[in-house]
């Protein structure tokens, strides 16, 4: 097993390798970094002197290598348009943006899979009607236009909810948790007042950012389940006089997740991908909205680290989904 | 045919029949006798027009501004071939390879003097690299420009300056677009909030009824809060709470007031030396003396900073040769040229701003996120693209304009139409930052502020090659623009058509110090017929 895990963690050099020269490659040839650094001012001598001091006069596969030798040794550079180092700016969005996902993937994976089982359980009736049409709406509406839908009912209009951020205005000024991790830290501290505040704001952002991958885990878990239930093994268990939440639950759920956890961890890619948008809807101070003001800026050594974390985490999140391959089916063994 | 088939193919049929039908019944083409030419026939007039996809304060339509144009220029039997290109592409285009016939572009002021409008766009100096973009180079203007530049008498400079805006008019250089309207909302609870048109914003007077907290929404946050490293509105907004300068700006327009100079400076003859009397008695945050020290200080930083950290230091201080503490109250700031736009500079909300060199010398590095002033409220905290808190500076030294709220918290809220939202809900009490499209929304829900901005839009001409080098073309191409209607029909409400070189608060200021009629120096009117004589006596067809 170790070894397995070892040599699908190698599997993220070639895959980093790659993203990061594409993103190099594209900016090098589409921008000019004296432009994104100095803006309108600057007389063509500054810019000629923070090229050489960039080292933007040198071909392009120097700076690359460059790029990658500060790379591995944790120095990310420094973000052209906040001058700070990147690391530092991903490190402290990382937080906010790992609380909604989180929160959205524990939806996702919750009341996906409770949709999806009920369905199969109670095939062709209403319910499973209703469910798989708003599965399908939920799949069809980009995350964006449901995020200003929600907010212009839940927020405008019957005014349960704030309207965005992570908490209210005067609550954020006497909150000052240690991390960025604010929902941990309230919910370990037992300040209820806070978390009451944290959880009104993230309730909108996570359901609209989970909307897609909730109701695409509905309909795996019921087509799959709905295979599952016309095993042999399944009349087996019922003849046996299994109760039908045993028989469910124990028996063809197990044997369905393999294909679920599959949907789930690509969703994984697509959370971190809505989450761009949803952020941005709902002025969530996390990564994505790093990345699109990074992107909008042309501010290159940022939006390589976004590449980076993501991709990374990408990997890493394949890797698990693979590996709880083995506790679903005890037959699959990993050498 | 199949009962199901024979329908469906009727059906076809059908439609085929009434197409063809429509298709034939289009007009009948004229049959007029078109006379034999007897001269060689005129070439129709085309034109390269670059344009820019991006949203900018003074053009909220992007290239359709270019659309708008190549319409207008059409009706004359004018071919517009535009190039659109995103932002940063389309700078290079233009300013570093020089593309295109003419070009769409704008400028926000800078420091709200005439110098910072007329001098940029249209000295030779600011040619190959800078915002004149148009190679316009005429000597008698340089030499103008350079006049109204060193002398600090604003009758003579208000002068010069409408001269030079009758000989650019005549000259056409630009097509004069329109000026970009600045927007507020505000709750109605709320009370004290104007606009200013450089964007400076005074939250002294400010009170919200029912509470003392006082919370602006904004598009973006603050890249840092220390007035030398920023050159961004969004972060100048809460420097200016925090920080102030020598100089100020009247609430109304660009005239120059003192704030923590004590009274206007004393300009030696030869327009270099300023000495400048400081008021007494004036406290930093941290307790230690605002003096001549802290402005020496202030002004030094910035002219050895790295330009990619301090943006506006070369705008504000390049000029500035060297700073002496005379005394504890009075400062001597001597020019390296008589830069009379200097004083403005002096007023701005970006690098002006005086620092406390304790504080600077105390952090540093992190001297951006722990700002130290003289200003009427004093830094709390930052959550970083979340919010600033700033609280009420009970020492302030202003006894006339103490701030009225005790809490200021600026909020970050990034998509346009939830900004109206909140401030129509009440979930904040002020906003900026208001898209064309939600002015309407705004106005109905909660109370709009509007005032026209520091900018302007423009069409600049390349006048240093074929085919606008030649004057009269240009003059015909700028009265055949319907520029009333085309901004009308393009903005609404939200932008002003222009008619001179700078925004119209500074065109009235400087009509009225020299004694001129409204519109001085305005650009040739919208004339079609006196478009298309010019046309067609250069040699080009009309419609």
């Amino acid at each position: 097993m170790t070894g397995y895990i070892a040599r699908r963690l190698l599997q993220l050099v070639p895959v980093l390798l790659g993203i990061t020269l594409l993103v190099f490659l594209i900016f090098h040839f589409t921008s000019d970094p004296t432009q994104v650094i100095l803006g309108m001012h600057g007389s063509a001598q500054q810019r000629e002197a923070l090229r050489e001091q960039l080292g933007l006069n040198d071909p392009v596969l120097v700076q690359y290598a460059r790029y990658l030798g500060n790379a591995v040794q944790g120095d990310l550079g420094n973000s052209w348009m906040r001058k700070t180092p990147v690391s530092s700016e991903i490190a402290q969005k990382f937080p906010h943006t790992v609380e909604l996902t989180v929160i959205a993937m524990a939806i996702t994976i919750v009341v996906g899979i409770l949709i999806g089982v009920i369905s199969a359980v109670k095939t062709y009736t209403v319910t499973d009607y209703i469910s798989m049409t708003v599965a399908l709406i939920a799949l069809s509406i980009p995350v964006f236009v449901l995020g200003l839908f929600f907010i212009s009912i839940f927020s405008v209009k019957l005014g349960w909810l704030p309207i965005n951020g992570r908490m209210s205005a005067a609550l954020l000024d006497s909150f000052k948790p240690p991390t960025n991790f604010y929902l941990t830290y309230a919910l370990f501290t037992g300040k209820w007042a806070f978390l009451k505040d944290l959880a009104s704001h993230i309730v909108m952002p996570a359901v609209v950012l989970s909307g897609a991958t909730t109701a695409l885990v509905a309909r795996m878990t019921r087509t799959t389940m709905l295979e599952v239930i016309r095993q042999d093994y399944i009349r087996t268990a019922r003849a046996k006089g299994l109760s039908q939440r045993v028989v469910i639950f124990r028996h063809a759920l197990k044997n369905a997740m393999i294909p679920i956890v599959t949907v789930i961890g690509l969703q994984f890619g697509h959370l971190l991908g809505g989450a761009l948008l949803t952020e941005s809807v709902f002025t969530w101070p996390g990564v994505g909205t790093l990345t699109i003001s990074a992107v909008e800026a042309q501010d290159l050594p940022l939006v390589q680290g976004v590449v980076i974390m993501v991709a990374t985490l990408f990997v890493l999140a394949n890797l698990a989904v693979d590996l709880t391959y083995a506790f679903f089916d005890p037959r699959i063994k990993y050498a | 045919m199949r009962r199901t088939r024979r329908p469906v193919a009727l059906a076809l049929l059908t439609m085929m029949m009434l197409v063809l039908a429509l298709a034939g019944c289009s007009k009948p083409k004229e049959t007029t006798l078109t006379p034999e030419p007897t001269a060689p026939p005129a070439k129709q007039f085309e034109f390269t027009l670059m344009a820019y996809t991006r949203d900018r304060p003074y053009n909220t339509v992007k290239d359709k501004l270019a659309e708008g144009i190549q319409q207008e220029l059409a009706k004359a039997g004018i071919k517009v071939n535009i190039k659109a290109l995103p932002w940063a592409e389309f700078l290079e285009a233009t300013r570093v390879k020089g593309e295109g016939d003419a070009f769409l572009l704008g400028w926000i002021g800078d420091n709200g003097d005439v110098d910072n409008f007329l001098y940029t766009f249209f000295h030779s100096s600011q040619m190959n690299g800078g915002m004149n973009q148009t190679n316009y180079k005429v000597d008698k203007v340089d030499q103008m420009l350079v006049d109204a530049q060193r002398t600090s008498d604003l009758k003579k400079r208000a002068e010069i300056y409408l001269e030079v805006e009758k000989i650019l008019s005549d000259d056409a250089v630009w097509i004069p677009i329109s000026h970009g309207n600045d927007y507020m909302a505000h709750t109605k609870n709320v009370s004290g909030m104007y606009i200013h048109p450089t964007g400076y914003l005074d939250l002294r007077n400010v009170t919200v009824q029912g509470k003392k907290e006082f919370i602006f929404g904004r598009g973006g946050d603050s890249v840092a809060l220390d007035p030398a490293l920023i050159e961004d509105g969004a972060s100048a907004q809460v420097v200016e709470q925090i920080y102030e300068s020598l100089y100020a700006y009247k609430p109304e327009n660009t005239d120059i007031i003192p704030l923590l100079a004590d009274g206007m400076p004393e300009i030696s003859a030869d327009g270099k030396v300023y000495t400048i009397n400081l008021k007494k008695g004036i406290m930093f945050h941290d307790g230690t003396p605002f003096n001549a020290e802290a402005v020496k200080f202030t002004i030094e930083r910035m002219k050895t900073g790295k330009i990619e950290e301090m943006p506006y230091a070369d705008f504000t201080f390049g000029a500035v040769e060297k700073v002496e503490a005379k005394s504890e109250n009075q400062v001597v700031i001597t020019l390296k040229e008589p830069v009379a736009p200097f004083l403005a500079n002096l007023a701005m909300g970006l690098a002006a701003p005086i620092v406390s060199p304790a504080a600077v010398k105390k952090y540093g590095d992190k001297a951006g996120e722990n700002p130290v002033g003289t200003g009427p409220f004093i830094f709390k905290s930052w959550a970083k693209d979340q919010q600033i808190v700033l609280e009420k500076n009970p020492n302030y030294w202003n006894k006339n304009a103490q701030p009225k709220v005790d809490t200021v918290i600026f909020k970050v809220i990034k998509e346009g139409s939830l900004r109206v939202d909140a401030v129509v809900k009440g979930e904040v009490d002020a906003i900026d930052g208001i898209a064309p499209a939600d002015v309407k929304r705004a106005r109905e829900g909660a109370v709009l502020l509007q005032k026209e901005g520091m900018n302007i839009s423009y069409m600049g001409f390349r006048t240093d090659r074929p085919p606008f080098n030649n004057k009269e073309l240009r003059q015909a191409i700028v009265q055949l623009v319907d520029r009333n209607a085309m901004v009308k029909a393009l903005y609404g409400e939200t932008a002003t058509p222009a008619t001179t070189y700078v925004p119209p608060f500074m065109q009235k200021s400087m009509e009225t110090l020299a004694g001129k009629s409204a519109n001085y120096g305005a650009a040739l009117s919208y004339n079609p017929e006196k478009g298309k004589e010019l046309l067609k006596k250069l040699g080009y067809s009309t419609k």
